[in-house]
């Protein structure tokens, strides 16, 4: 069903712009 | 799905790519962790904002691999996200020791005061966004009202980052959000002054108004003389502006179109009047002239050659986009076995009841078809079943079908979810349900 996708895609987009916003907040602090 | 997924690859990469820039020129700071989390989430938060004209223009490189009803909703949902990641901004600066006053203080910079500005606008803006129904507001004054806030809210934010933020003296960032704010305005520009203008110089004519049966009109429009009419899948729809005079509104509403492509010509939307704008459908006259944007949707069979039988079940005028398939099927003598069960309140109710009957009876005929007609509130004499589509009729009418067939449902957003979870009861994959909502 493509609402799956859209739930899936959604996730993807959260996970991904939240790891990398961390992940260069650490090394900009480190 | 190589189109979609390169799509989503290309929409991560531009969301990210203020955290590349700044991680490749401007990575080494003073400041403790959380502040430089709140600096990333308004980064991210701007892109994403950008990006959201992209999703909105119905560009259809863009939309085509998913359907409007899938970008819109993401639309909408990442809208949501920038709007929570620029509420988490300032108070990450401010526990990152920024200080509190940047949250509550007035004596403060003259772009710290535009940033809660832009902020208060994005709520308004999201808020109104996600419960606009249940606020009462007409579907043409909440456009007016989007069209004004998501713009200046891109700008407000514009101009904040480029004033208050130390990563704004690094020449990359700075190419890199002049390109975001001149990309977006111009497509929001092309979207909703230049394409319209452009339309409305191909405008289509009305060229029959039809009763169907009370409150329910099909309009068939003519393409511009000398011009082709635009090609279609059966079960897309079409964003329609139409020119009626008579103090008759001008606005923009998508239907679905209910014609089978393969009929040469002349393409029809059937309306059923249900408020707002189409009270007056019925005062629509041959000889009017329509602006159209189309076509647009995945809501079609086509899209699943493996799939020989079929369950398609409406919910009143939700047979329009079934119908546009039903019709292909016949013209094209597709090879399907189709189940349609067909919920109306009464018999008066049912929409193309005479050429469904007609496609049903004609056996030699394809696709082979089969009409149930289900009543939730029948006369007396009513001899089909009748109540509501729930999970003992499903699994009656259905039968072994439930283990094969192809699921496509078109009803009010209440009916589907129920007629969702009833199939997933019944076992029936999500792979093989397809649904389209009345509203995008």
């Amino acid at each position: 069903m493509e609402f799956r996708m859209l739930n899936r895609v959604t996730a993807l987009a959260i996970v991904i712009c939240l790891a990398a916003a961390v992940a260069l907040a650490y090394l900009r602090s480190v | 799905m190589n189109g979609a997924r390169s799509r989503i690859i290309l929409y991560l990469a531009v969301i990210l790519s203020p955290l590349l820039v700044v991680a490749a020129f401007h990575l080494k700071t003073d400041d403790v962790f959380y502040y430089n989390l709140g600096r990333g989430f308004a980064l991210l938060a701007f892109a994403i904002l950008v990006v959201q004209v992209v999703l909105a223009a119905r560009l259809h490189w863009v939309e085509a691999p998913f359907g409007l009803n899938l970008t819109f909703p993401f639309h909408r949902r990442m809208g949501t996200v920038a709007a929570l990641l620029l509420i988490l901004h300032p108070l990450l600066m401010a526990l990152g020791g920024g200080g509190w006053h940047l949250l509550y203080g007035l004596n403060v910079k003259w772009y710290i005061i535009i940033a809660k500005v832009a902020l208060l606008l994005l709520l308004i803006h999201v808020g109104l966004s996600l419960w606009r129904a249940r606020l009462g507001i007409r579907y043409e004054n909440w456009r007016l009202a989007h069209d004004i806030i998501g713009p200046l809210v891109v700008v407000l934010v514009f101009v904040h980052s480029w004033n208050a933020s130390k990563d704004f003296t690094v020449r990359p960032l700075q190419v890199l959000w002049l390109v975001f704010l001149g990309g977006a305005l111009l497509l929001f520009g092309y979207h909703r002054l230049l394409r319209p203008l452009l339309l409305r110089r191909h405008l289509y004519r009305v060229e029959e108004v039809h009763e169907e049966c009370p409150r329910v009109w099909t309009i068939k429009f003519a393409p511009p003389p000398g011009e082709k009419r635009f090609d279609f899948l059966p079960g897309q729809f079409q964003f329609v502006t139409l020119f009626r005079g008579r103090g008759l509104p001008v606005e923009e509403h998508h239907f679905t179109i209910s014609s089978s492509p393969s009929e040469p010509g002349y393409h029809a939307s059937t309306i059923k009047e249900s408020g707002d704008f189409t009270t007056a459908i019925g005062q629509t006259r041959a000889g009017d002239t329509a602006a159209i944007h189309a076509p647009f949707g995945r809501f079609s069979y086509v899209f699943y050659p493996q799939s020989r039988d079929l369950v398609f079940i409406a919910g009143g005028i939700g047979i329009t986009p079934l119908m546009s398939n039903l019709r292909h099927m016949r013209d094209t003598q597709a090879e399907r076995r189709v189940l349609l069960l067909y919920s109306n309140k009464t018999e008066s109710s049912i929409v193309f009841r005479e050429e469904l009957s007609r496609m049903e009876e004609d056996g030699e005929s394809r696709p082979e078809l089969q009409v149930v007609h289900v009543l939730s509130r029948p006369e007396e004499a009513w001899p089909g079943e009748k109540g509501h589509l729930d999970r003992e009729k499903l699994a009656r009418l259905c039968g072994e079908r439930l283990g094969t067939a192809s699921f496509f449902l078109c009803c009010p957003p209440p009916f589907i979810h129920s007629l969702v979870a009833n199939l997933r009861d019944l076992a029936v994959p999500d792979s093989r349900i397809h649904f389209e909502y009345f509203s995008l």
